[in-house]
């Protein structure tokens, strides 16, 4: 079970925005479309679950709100500290949308 | 009994003396006994014109007649000199003065609020600590709770485990339990007031989410709070003396589970003097002093844990009944549900036995004692 999480993030706007334009075009059927999302949710799924080694560690100075429902967790945090090795992104405000499944989480 | 100490030359006041209590009459001047005797008297007809203020003023304030009681005479009005001298020894004392306290029973309050009394003596009083609060509310609709977990900040819906919303507010730091039939529970507050509060803003939460929302039949189910009488317990001799009440299983818990009949409350003691009370009664405050009462010529020592708040007198009542004092101490203070000040014996602290423990207990100096 593959989540449509992934579509809503830089790479998966992209590709719907590539897609609808060759659908446009009359490139492309909109079915062939919609399978090519759901390959591109496979493999994101896949790639992220195997592929990714890297490890980033975040601290925010308040959770504003959080919620669960439908398996799903969402966190809004504000001043947020990413840290890796040696860098430092700081961010106002964070918003955290995960999902169960695998013990993967995605974030927006 | 090795020495006997000379009897004191003068008279503490506030403090009556025994008639015909001490197997050491027989060591007294005869004067001297005679001017004691004459004091007594008097002191008596004081104590029971007190002894109705009191119970008065018991009545009107509410609870808090501890303090009320620290100006009067340990005797009760049965202690007449006939009585005395038929009463069994002194060393048994603790028991008899439980039963006294007993027989004195003072009149149930009327109402009204029932505020602390700071004590008249400077005895630490140790007051427990509200730590949680558990209230149910009656939203009286039926709840959509897929909706409110969506729409509701701070709120969790795992239908899996468990059929309510887990929702949160941060001022009352509470926890609300929010179920589909619209009952609601409330936790987490330090105060009865708070989870009213706290409830409320709940109720207001569901009422803006769309739902008619209702405020009905607030209760508070349970209150916790914890307190530390600053001295060690002996959990082995209080569940030998108060079988019937506690539970001790050092194996399962290492606290004694000391189940209150009157009023329904439930106490985990521990050994270290740390005391925590859970029960359905407005159990606020719980006043510990330490009673020494100073007889004349002699001195007792029992404990008794002492509530200020009306129902929880029982508490004393059965602490005091149950405790064993110890013979073999150089001196026992007899304790009663009088203030003494404590002071300083000399540089020689003394030791009795409270609850089985050691309690180091502070003597006036130049005050002599009768060592049995």
């Amino acid at each position: 079970m593959t989540y449509q999480l992934y579509r809503n993030t830089t790479l998966g706007n992209t590709l719907q925005e590539t897609l609808d334009e060759l659908i446009q075009f009359q490139q492309i059927s909109p079915s062939a479309a919609l399978k090519v999302l759901l390959q591109f949710d496979r493999a994101i799924n896949t790639a992220l679950a195997s592929k990714v080694r890297s490890r980033i560690s975040f601290k925010a100075n308040k959770l504003n709100t959080y919620r669960f429902c439908d398996n799903v967790w969402t966190f809004l945090m504000s001043d947020v500290e990413f840290k890796e090795v040696q860098e430092f992104v700081q961010v106002d405000k964070l918003k955290i949308v995960a999902c169960d499944g695998r013990g993967e989480c995605g974030a927006v | 009994m090795d020495q006997l100490l000379p009897s004191p030359g003068f008279s503490i006041p506030s403090i009556g003396t025994p008639l015909g209590l001490s197997g050491e009459e027989e060591m007294i001047l005869p004067s001297a006994q005679q001017k004691q005797q004459q004091q007594s008297i008097q002191e008596q007809q004081q104590q029971s014109l007190q002894q109705q203020q009191a119970c008065r003023y018991y009545s009107s304030k509410g609870h808090s007649w501890v303090s009320s009681m620290a100006a009067v005479s340990p005797h009760t009005p049965c202690c007449s000199p006939t009585h005395l001298a038929s009463c069994p020894r002194p060393w048994v004392g603790a028991r008899r003065w439980a039963c006294l306290a007993r027989r004195w029973v003072p009149p149930t309050p009327v109402g009204g609020p029932m505020t602390p009394m700071t004590p008249h003596s400077n005895d630490p009083g140790i007051v427990p600590q509200l730590q949680n609060i558990v209230s149910t509310v009656n939203l009286n609709c039926k709840l959509d709770l897929k909706k409110i977990a969506l729409h509701a900040r701070n709120a969790e819906y795992n239908p899996k485990r468990f059929a309510a919303v887990i929702m949160r507010i941060r001022e009352p730091r509470t926890t609300a339990l929010i179920f589909s039939s619209g009952k609601m529970v409330c936790t987490g507050a330090k105060s009865e007031d708070d989870s009213r509060l706290a409830a409320r803003k709940y109720a207001r939460i569901v009422q803006k989410l769309g739902f008619p929302a209702k405020f009905m039949e607030f209760k508070i189910q349970n209150m916790v709070g914890s307190c530390d009488v600053k001295f060690p317990i002996r959990l082995e001799g209080l569940v030998l003396t108060h079988s019937q009440f506690s539970s001790y299983e050092p194996e399962l818990f290492p606290g004694l589970i000391y189940r209150m009949v009157k009023p329904r409350i439930v106490l985990l003691i521990f050994v270290s003097g740390k005391v925590v009370l859970t029960g359905k009664t407005v159990v606020c405050v719980l006043y510990l002093f330490f009673f020494f009462f100073f007889y004349k010529y002699r001195a007792y020592s029992v404990c008794g844990l002492f509530c200020s708040f009306l129902r929880l007198r029982w508490l004393a009542l059965h602490i005091l009944e149950g405790c064993d004092v110890g013979r073999s101490r150089p001196l026992v203070a007899q304790a009663g549900f009088f203030i003494v000040t404590p002071v300083v014996l000399g540089e020689d602290p003394v030791f009795c036995d409270v609850f089985g423990s050691s309690v180091r207990l502070m003597l006036p100096p130049g005050v002599p004692l009768l060592h049995l």
